[in-house]
């Protein structure tokens, strides 16, 4: 059975981070687009459509958890998973406040990534994204305060 | 009912209520048949006739014939009304024209003088062939007899009814055959009532009176009222009447009395004045007692409550037959009448009955008493009277007393008639009844005893003849005639012999079947107890008052023979006193103060010297006791001596200080001689002579002062002195040195003992400085003495008074105790000594602090910026080894570059670790406390971390500690961190156990190992952060541990010894709900 592929923005300001998560998601056949600058994101965002954005929330020009509350009022629609190299749980209820889908603490083990967002587009796809299930998840490896 | 009929074709019919008819019989049969009848008809002694419907007599036997004086065949045609009745038409009550009218059977009971007496008619229709009435059967029997035997029984009962007087009758196995209205108050208070047993208590008196034979007599409480009672015993009868008067009043009477003789006689001991009072307390009492009998009767008058206690009914009926009160009984019985009449509810009568005799009162406005059976079945006894309601309107008041027993009882009556009778004579109040002349118609025995006339002379006597006042007798008598009775009237009975008895009547009318007043039946009260007591009373008032008087008099007459006693003393006194005057002057004018008292130490002479000496005037102090000549700190001791003066002894030189009235002291010498009384023995006073000696005793005063002034000022200075006597090698020493040294004053003393105080170490110091100073130096020094064991600091001073030629010609010095002034010094210098010690920890802490803050603050940043590259090498690691996938599975190549992924991928791993443990440190721990399984918390701390198999888990949670109030992020990191260090404590092996359990309202957990230990220098640095003995350790892991137990405001400590190993405890106050 085919799939059709679905598109992911990776939004981070390392650009080591953008190259290997590129490589990884088009490896499952998935198509992938970038971004270094909430800026960036915003403009990527309304050229093309994308299933799913993996957003960093500390990036250089624009604090994560605000750019995901602008691109919530945009593309309520989209699955975003918010990703930080600084974990805390104030940070972690904020952006699944603000319509993140999951919430993972770098490093973050691929096997891990890439199961969560093929479970979560699998989702999209059956409920229609009318009914948006936020999912709490951390890397298992990952202690949080 | 047989008939014969006169008609051609005879019928011989049978007839019940007119609907069962019987027909014909041949006419021989019949002749029979007849023939039998006509005999039978005539032979039967009840009136028979058969009436026409136009009352003529048809037929009748031979019973009504004689009747009527005449012959059967004469009796026929007769009209029955008018020879019988001897009336123009058919009475009222004629029963024939009932059955006319309705063709049924009627009954009548019917007086008829021209018959000679009562009958009970009864009257059964005859019916034509085609069932029209044509007559009936009259058939009437003679119940003369019976009425008068009833008549007399109800004449006879009656009597113990109306009996004021208990009456009553039990039988010997103690059941309760008849009581009268009066016996019901105890009937009530047994609960119980005629034909029920008695009390076991009665049971047991009736049965041993009706064994014994003979009456029994005494008093008993009923109801709060006292009865005499009696127990007659009736042997033949087989029962034991009870007879009881009510001597309630008696007994208060009596019981007033003694206590009033009690209170009498204990006041009579009392003194005059209060007896008056007394007298009129009693007074008041005998008023109070007084009003509180007239508050009882007005009590009485309060019958409401009573009415409805009634064992009787009492319903008040207006003249429109509406029933305006009914009491308990009533309602009980009847029902409510909601606002129906009478005849409505009661019979459901549309019209009142007729004929009623409740409203026959109305029309005579007399009292009115007759039976009625009520729609319950039961006979009433009925009393009718007009009642002037409050408003003046008319009713009718109505008591009807349940007599259905009664009328059993009455049945039983018949038979002992007698006993009616021996109830009246058993009675212990005299009982007469009177006629309506007021002669007497019937005495009893008591009455009999009262006026010693016999039954005979009595009954046809005037009744007022046997009272004193017969007028007052009479009186009483119309007053029962027009109130109806009267009550508690007071007369005097007068015996034969002359005895007067007082009593009180209680007397009502007596009616007869028709309400007719007969005559009046009397019961009379011995009240002579009662007057006797009040009597009594009287008299010992007017004993009281007579005492009284006596006492006065007495009082009086001694009062008189005091102030004759007085008036003697003081003519003896004026001779005395002229005598007296000459020996006063010599003494007065003496120059020496003298001074005379008496035994009670009162002054009685003070003469003009030892005015002088006192400032007290010689008139102000007479009398006065010898104190106030005393000051306040010597009067005891001056009133011991004067004390032994008393005893005989005298005064040679005795100093007594005397206070002058200006505040000053003297001080005098005295010298005491005792004067004796007339029998040469007796003391009667002392006289005393003194010399004043104030200013003599001053100057020896004030030199012993100038020394102790000094030694105070030494010891106030806490420094002593001495001086050296240069010839005898002594040392004087103060009072004060002594006491520094601690040694008793006046011991000798030499240079050389004093060296030997001086502390060991010092002594040579002291010695050379003394010989110096010997030399013409300065001998100031500070140094150490020991005195008793104990060591303090002196500083000495001297002058030392040396020749041209250096030699030692005298010395004084000074010593002065400085042993707080040095210990004051080394107190401060350990003092700063610890500020600054404080200064240097205190210092030491903020830099760790600022080191730590440092640290923090850095650990974020380096945080963030090793977590990207970190990303990065784990997404290559993954993608390296999905690359080696495309390698053949078995090649070398692909195993080691597997192997060496891996390496990367474990270390990145624990850079991670690092990381983590560093944001940790660095950041304010947000404790958030949930409900959390402790036994799933260890088990997935556990599950975190691999435990070499050489080390054996054992887990020891208490049961009911399963839950625990913690954040259980928090806690798993401590768990964990305090797991992986106890693992690696026992490289060689060894056990670890976690136990957690409850104590003084907190949750310990302990981390237990078997591994090596703590080493000592280590032990204050473990928890600081950095510290590290691991090879790979960064040295937060504890650190963290801490600050996470210290966010649950808990402790973490721990303890450690060689072999044994270490536990770490963590101790967290218990929660009591979630936050």
């Amino acid at each position: 059975m085919e799939k059709q592929k679905k598109s992911i923005l990776i939004i981070d300001d390392d650009k080591s981070i953008l190259n290997i998560f590129t490589r990884i998601l088009q490896k499952q056949g998935y198509k992938t687009d970038t971004a270094e600058t909430g800026q960036e994101a915003l403009e990527k965002l309304q050229a093309s459509s994308f299933h799913l954005a993996i957003i960093d929330v500390k990036l250089p020009d624009t604090n994560g958890t605000d750019l995901l509350v602008r691109i919530n009022q945009t593309h309520p629609n989209m699955i975003k998973i918010a990703i930080t190299g600084f974990p805390s749980l104030e940070d972690a209820t904020k952006v699944i406040d603000r319509g993140a889908a999951a919430y993972l603490v770098k490093p973050v083990k691929s096997e891990e990534l890439i199961s969560i967002i093929a479970e979560k587009l699998k989702k999209q796809q059956t409920t229609d994204a009318h009914h948006k299930q936020p999912f709490y998840s951390f890397a298992a490896s990952t202690t949080f305060i | 009912v047989v008939f014969v009929s006169e008609r051609k074709s005879r019928k011989v019919g049978t007839s019940r209520k007119g609907k069962k008819r019987t027909d014909v019989v041949t006419n021989i049969e019949t002749l029979l048949v007849k023939d039998v009848w006509e005999r039978t008809f005539d032979s039967i002694p009840d009136l028979i006739v058969v009436l026409d419907n136009r009352h003529r007599i048809v037929r009748a036997n031979k019973s009504m014939a004689q009747r009527l004086g005449v012959n059967p065949e004469q009796c026929i045609g007769l009209n029955c009304f008018k020879c019988v009745h001897k009336l123009d038409a058919p009475p009222s009550f004629c029963p024939h024209s009932l059955t006319m009218a309705d063709g049924k059977e009627h009954t009548a009971e019917v007086h008829e003088d021209n018959l000679g007496g009562d009958f009970l008619v009864s009257t059964t229709p005859l019916f034509d062939s085609q069932g029209q009435i044509i007559g009936s059967v009259h058939v009437a029997r003679d119940i003369t007899q019976r009425k008068k035997a009833e008549e007399e029984i109800k004449s006879l009962s009656r009597f113990p009814t109306e009996n004021p007087n208990v009456v009553m009758r039990i039988s010997k196995d103690g059941n309760m055959l008849y009581s009268n209205k009066a016996g019901l108050t105890i009937l009530n208070e047994w609960k119980s009532e005629v034909g029920q047993p008695v009390p076991i208590k009665w049971r047991q008196l009736v049965t041993g009176v009706f064994q014994s034979g003979s009456k029994k007599e005494f008093e008993e409480e009923h109801s709060a009222q006292t009865f005499l009672i009696m127990l007659a015993p009736i042997a033949d009868a087989g029962y034991v009447n009870v007879y009881g008067r009510d001597i309630t009043e008696r007994k208060k009477a009596e019981e007033a009395l003694r206590k009033a003789h009690e209170e009498l006689e204990t006041r009579v001991q009392e003194r005059t004045k209060e007896l008056r009072e007394a007298s009129e307390g009693l007074q008041a009492e005998i008023t109070e007692r007084k009003r509180a009998e007239e508050a009882v009767k007005a009590e009485r008058k309060r019958f409401i409550d009573v009415l409805e206690k009634l064992p009787a009914y009492l319903v008040l009926l207006t003249p429109d037959y509406h029933v305006s009160y009914a009491n308990r009984f009533f309602r009980e019985r009847f029902g409510e009448d909601h606002g129906k009449r009478c005849f409505e509810y009661l019979f459901g009568r549309t019209e009142p009955c007729e004929p009623c005799e409740t409203y026959k009162t109305l029309k005579t406005m007399a009292p009115l008493e007759w039976e009625w059976t009520g729609p319950d079945g039961h006979n009433y006894y009925i009393y009718d009277s007009p009642f002037t309601d409050v408003d003046g309107s008319t009713l009718i008041m109505e008591v009807g007393i349940d007599i259905t027993e009664r009328k059993k009882a009455e049945e039983k009556l018949r038979a002992a008639s007698l006993y009616s009778r021996s109830l009246i004579e058993a009675s212990l109040d005299p009982l007469v009844t009177i006629s309506a002349e007021g002669k007497i118609t019937d005495v009893n025995k008591a009455t009999e005893e009262a006026t010693g006339f016999s039954r005979e002379q009595l009954i046809g006597s005037d009744f007022s003849d046997y009272f004193t006042e017969p007028e007052e007798a009479r009186k009483g008598y119309r007053k029962v005639f027009t109130e109806g009775f009267v009550k508690d009237y007071p007369l005097a009975l007068r015996h034969r012999s002359g005895k007067i008895t007082d009593v009180l009547y209680n007397a009502t009318v007596y009616r007869n079947e028709l309400g007719e007043i007969k005559g009046v039946f009397a019961a009379a009260r011995d009240i002579t107890e009662r007057k006797r007591a009040e009597e009594a009373l009287r008299k010992a008032h007017d004993e009281l008052e007579m005492r009284v008087e006596e006492r006065t008099r007495e009082l009086t007459e001694a009062a008189w023979k005091l102030q004759a006693e007085i008036a003697e003393r003081k003519k003896r006194e004026e001779e005395l006193r002229e005598t007296r005057t000459y020996l006063e002057n010599l003494i007065d004018y003496a120059n020496a103060p003298i001074i005379v008292w008496n035994p009670a130490n009162r002054i009685t002479r003070f003469n003009h010297a030892f005015e002088r000496l006192t400032g007290h005037k010689a008139e102000d102090v007479s009398d006065k006791p010898l104190e106030i000549l005393f000051p306040e700190d010597s009067k005891e001791e001056s009133l011991k001596h004067i004390r032994r003066t008393a005893s005989g002894e005298y005064w040679q030189v005795v100093e007594i200080p005397i206070l002058r009235t200006d505040g000053n002291v003297r001080t005098v010498l005295w010298n005491s001689a005792n004067i004796l009384g007339k029998d040469g023995t007796t003391v009667v006073g002392t006289i005393a002579q003194g010399e004043d000696i104030t200013e003599r005793k001053q100057a020896e005063k004030s030199l012993r002062e100038s020394q102790v002034d000094l030694n105070r000022a030494q010891a106030v200075a806490q420094t002593g002195s001495w001086r050296l006597d240069v010839h005898s090698n002594a040392l004087l020493w103060s009072d004060e040195t002594y006491r520094m040294f601690g040694i008793p004053k006046g011991t000798s003393l030499t240079y050389e003992t004093f060296l030997n105080f001086v502390h060991p170490d010092d002594r040579e110091y002291v010695d050379q400085q003394w010989h110096a100073a010997m030399r013409g130096e300065l001998y100031d020094i500070e140094h150490r003495i020991v005195v008793d064991g104990r060591v303090r600091w002196v500083r000495e001073k001297a002058e030392l008074e040396l020749n041209k030629d250096g030699v030692l010609l005298s010395g004084f010095g000074t010593v002065q105790d400085v042993t707080e002034k040095r210990e004051m010094h080394a107190k401060l210098e350990e003092y700063s000594r610890h500020l600054e010690e404080l200064v240097e920890e205190k210092t030491q802490k903020l830099k760790e602090a600022e080191r730590l803050v440092t640290i923090g603050e850095t650990a974020g940043m380096v945080g963030h910026d090793i977590r990207n590259p970190l990303q990065s090498i784990e997404g290559a690691v993954y993608l390296a080894k999905e690359e080696l996938q495309s390698l053949p599975a078995d090649s070398s190549e692909r195993k080691e570059l597997q192997e060496i992924l891996e390496i990367i991928r474990r270390q990145t791993g624990y850079i991670d670790r690092i990381v983590a443990d560093l944001q940790d440190f660095s950041r304010t721990p947000m404790v958030q406390f949930r409900e959390t399984n402790l036994q799933e918390l260890v088990a997935d701390a556990l599950s975190m971390t691999e435990i070499p198999e050489n080390i054996q888990v054992q887990i020891l949670i208490q049961e009911d500690l399963q839950t625990v109030q913690v954040d259980s992020v928090c806690l798993k990191r401590v768990l964990l961190n305090l797991i992986e260090n106890a693992a690696h404590a026992m490289p060689n092996g060894g056990e670890l156990t976690i136990k957690a359990f409850k104590q003084e309202e907190c949750t310990h957990i302990h981390v237990e190992d078997t591994g090596i230990c703590i080493l000592e220098e280590n032990k204050p640095k473990i928890f600081t952060p950095l510290f590290t003995t691991k090879a790979k350790g960064q040295g937060f892991g504890l650190a963290v541990c801490k600050k996470l137990v210290e966010a649950h405001n808990g402790e973490i400590t721990f303890e450690s010894k060689a072999g044994k190993g270490t536990v770490f405890k963590i101790k967290l106050p218990q929660r009591k709900e979630a936050v």
